[in-house]
């Protein structure tokens, strides 16, 4: 699992789909959340930019794409139930899946140890 | 908040502890061509001698003692006396936008039971807490449906909607990626719906924006409109005078999925234009694209009633520039009004009214027909409006008219060119019988 600075993760599933999620920090930071908004199945999204919208009682915060590629599948659990990303935001809480474009843009994201440290 | 301006001897010590002489020299690098010499003003009336030059003033303005026939979006209704009574309540009448939302029970209390009523009118699953009138609802449903519909670019609008709603929607629309498409009216003054249809079959269209009563008055006949769109997986936006709900169709039986409208006709003077208070309702799977603010009701930790504001997160001054629309606000005090008047006048009363204006639109319609010289645009329903076409030119009768104390109507040459000679006759339930015979006996003596 690989993090970004915008408190996204990424683990790669098979070859070159990879899941996509936002970090137990990030979700602490929105507080309880209400509705997400998650892209098209199909759209082609770039790294750095924004992918999917998480809405709170209190704020909106969009999500960014951790690495460019296609929108394999969502999360469609989400749309009954979007505190799944509050309980358990790297796991079931995920969002959606990728498939990579480039994979060499995983290189550049930090693994957990130096994404908790950064928290700090 | 107080307040109290800063003192002479207040004023003495901050330019001393900043190093200057007087507050003038903290403008010194403007060059003095650019600052403006103080206004020279009289020493004015006293209170007396001012009242008396307004009303002086306001003896001028002869038009408020004519008999008006003007509607085409604003239209002469009784104002119950409740409503002013009720609105001009300080609490209601000097609030301002709830920024501390939670804090102000009462007002979010009366944007909810607003919201309710407009509802249980139009028979949508939501309502907003308002926008500042047709035009705008209009504008903000087109947007709203181009958010929904990201995938498609054509926007069909109906050339029966009120022109001037379309001018708000075109300076709307004027900066996005969407291709505007007139739909025309038929003969008789109705939607074309062969042309609807052949637009429609592009598979291209977001959606289609008709108001019924149309411009016109002439109610459409909007269920195969509906059901055609709807084919097409294209939305259906319908303007309504909502009076009219109180005898038409509602907007749910007609399968809308954006209903708006202004709601000055329940409990809003004309005011020359404003301010009034338009409605944007909707099916509730669109309510994540819905603009502005919409009031909730709840329960607080001890489980008593309350009210809150709802997808407040999609606004402006949280979401920035990708907000939902850039509406933070509502017209919190033209709804109230609205409100009261429909509270005041209850389920039946509102059947009642709108039957009354139906009716007496009829009758002054009906009487015209029989004049000779003197025909009817169409002969569809229609609903407190219609318009009436002559063979002579318009401004010889609008000045008989004139003469006698009556503006007749709005002459649509200047919406529509090709509609010479045709007016459009607004009757409310405010005209008595005597007004009417009046109308008839001068129109019949100016041809």
């Amino acid at each position: 699992m690989k993090f970004t600075e915008t408190h996204e993760w990424i683990k790669i599933q098979n070859d070159n789909i990879a899941v996509v999620g936002v970090s137990n920090h990030a979700q602490e930071e929105l507080g309880e959340i209400v509705y997400v908004e998650l892209p098209q199945i199909g759209k082609n999204v770039q790294a750095g930019k924004e992918s999917a919208v998480l809405e709170s009682t209190k704020a909106a915060a969009d999500v960014y794409a951790p690495v460019s590629g296609k929108i394999i599948s969502i999360n469609q659990e989400l749309s009954s139930s979007p505190e799944l990303v509050n309980a358990s935001p790297e796991d079931k809480g995920w969002l959606y899946t990728i498939e990579l474009s480039n994979l060499k843009e995983l290189d550049k994201l930090m693994d957990k140890d130096a994404y908790l440290s950064s928290l700090k | 908040m107080d307040f109290v301006s800063n003192s002479d001897f207040q004023i003495k010590e901050m330019l001393k502890v900043i190093g200057i002489e007087s507050i003038e020299e903290l403008f010194s690098d403007i060059p003095e061509s650019l600052k403006m010499a103080k206004p020279k003003i009289d020493d004015g009336l006293s209170e007396f001698e001012g009242l008396e030059l307004m009303k002086n003033l306001a003896k001028k303005n002869s038009f408020s003692e004519r008999d008006s026939y003007l509607g085409g979006g604003a239209y002469e209704h009784y104002v119950p006396a409740i409503v002013p009574s009720i609105c001009s309540k300080s609490e209601f009448l000097t609030s301002y936008t709830p920024y501390q939302a939670e804090a102000s029970q009462g007002m979010l209390q009366i944007i909810f039971e607003y919201q309710s009523a407009l509802c249980a009118l139009t028979g949508m699953d939501v309502c907003n807490a308002s926008l500042y009138d047709g035009a705008s609802a209009c504008a903000e449903a087109c947007l709203m449906a181009m958010r929904l519909k990201k995938d498609k670019n054509t926007l069909l609008i109906s050339e029966s909607l009120n022109p001037l709603y379309r001018q708000v929607v075109n300076q709307y629309l004027k900066s996005h990626r969407v291709n505007i498409i007139d739909i025309p009216f038929d003969s008789a003054g109705k939607i074309a719906t062969e042309t609807l249809n052949s637009y429609l079959l592009s598979g291209n269209v977001i959606g289609f924006l008709a108001q019924s009563p149309n411009f016109f008055g002439t109610v459409e006949n909007l269920k195969p409109i509906s059901e055609k769109l709807k084919e097409n997986g294209a939305l259906f936006l319908l303007a309504s005078n909502p009076l009219s709900y109180g005898i038409f169709a509602s907007a749910k039986e007609l399968d809308v999925d954006i209903a708006i409208g202004d709601s000055q006709p329940f409990g809003l003077p004309l005011a020359f234009g404003g301010p009034y208070v338009g409605y944007l309702t909707c099916k509730n799977e669109f309510v994540r694209q819905m603009p502005g603010r919409i009031v909730g009701e709840t329960v607080d930790s001890r489980g008593k009633r309350g009210f809150v504001l709802t997808l407040q997160a999609r606004e402006q001054h949280i979401r920035r520039e990708k907000a939902t629309s850039n509406i933070c606000t509502n017209q919190a005090l033209a709804a109230l009004a609205t409100l009261v008047a429909i509270m005041w006048y209850g389920k039946k009363g509102v059947e009642e009214l709108a039957l009354t204006n139906y009716q007496k639109a009829c009758f002054l319609k009906e009487n015209i027909s029989k004049i000779p010289r003197v025909t009817l645009f169409n002969s569809e329903t229609t609903f407190n409006e219609f318009v009436v076409k002559f063979d002579t030119p318009l401004e010889e009768i609008l000045s008989s008219f004139r003469k006698n104390g009556i503006e007749p109507g709005i002459s649509l040459s200047k919406y529509y060119p090709h509609l010479e000679n045709c007016l459009l006759v607004t009757v409310t339930e405010t005209k008595t019988k005597q007004q009417l015979d009046k109308y008839l006996e001068i129109l019949q003596g100016a041809l």
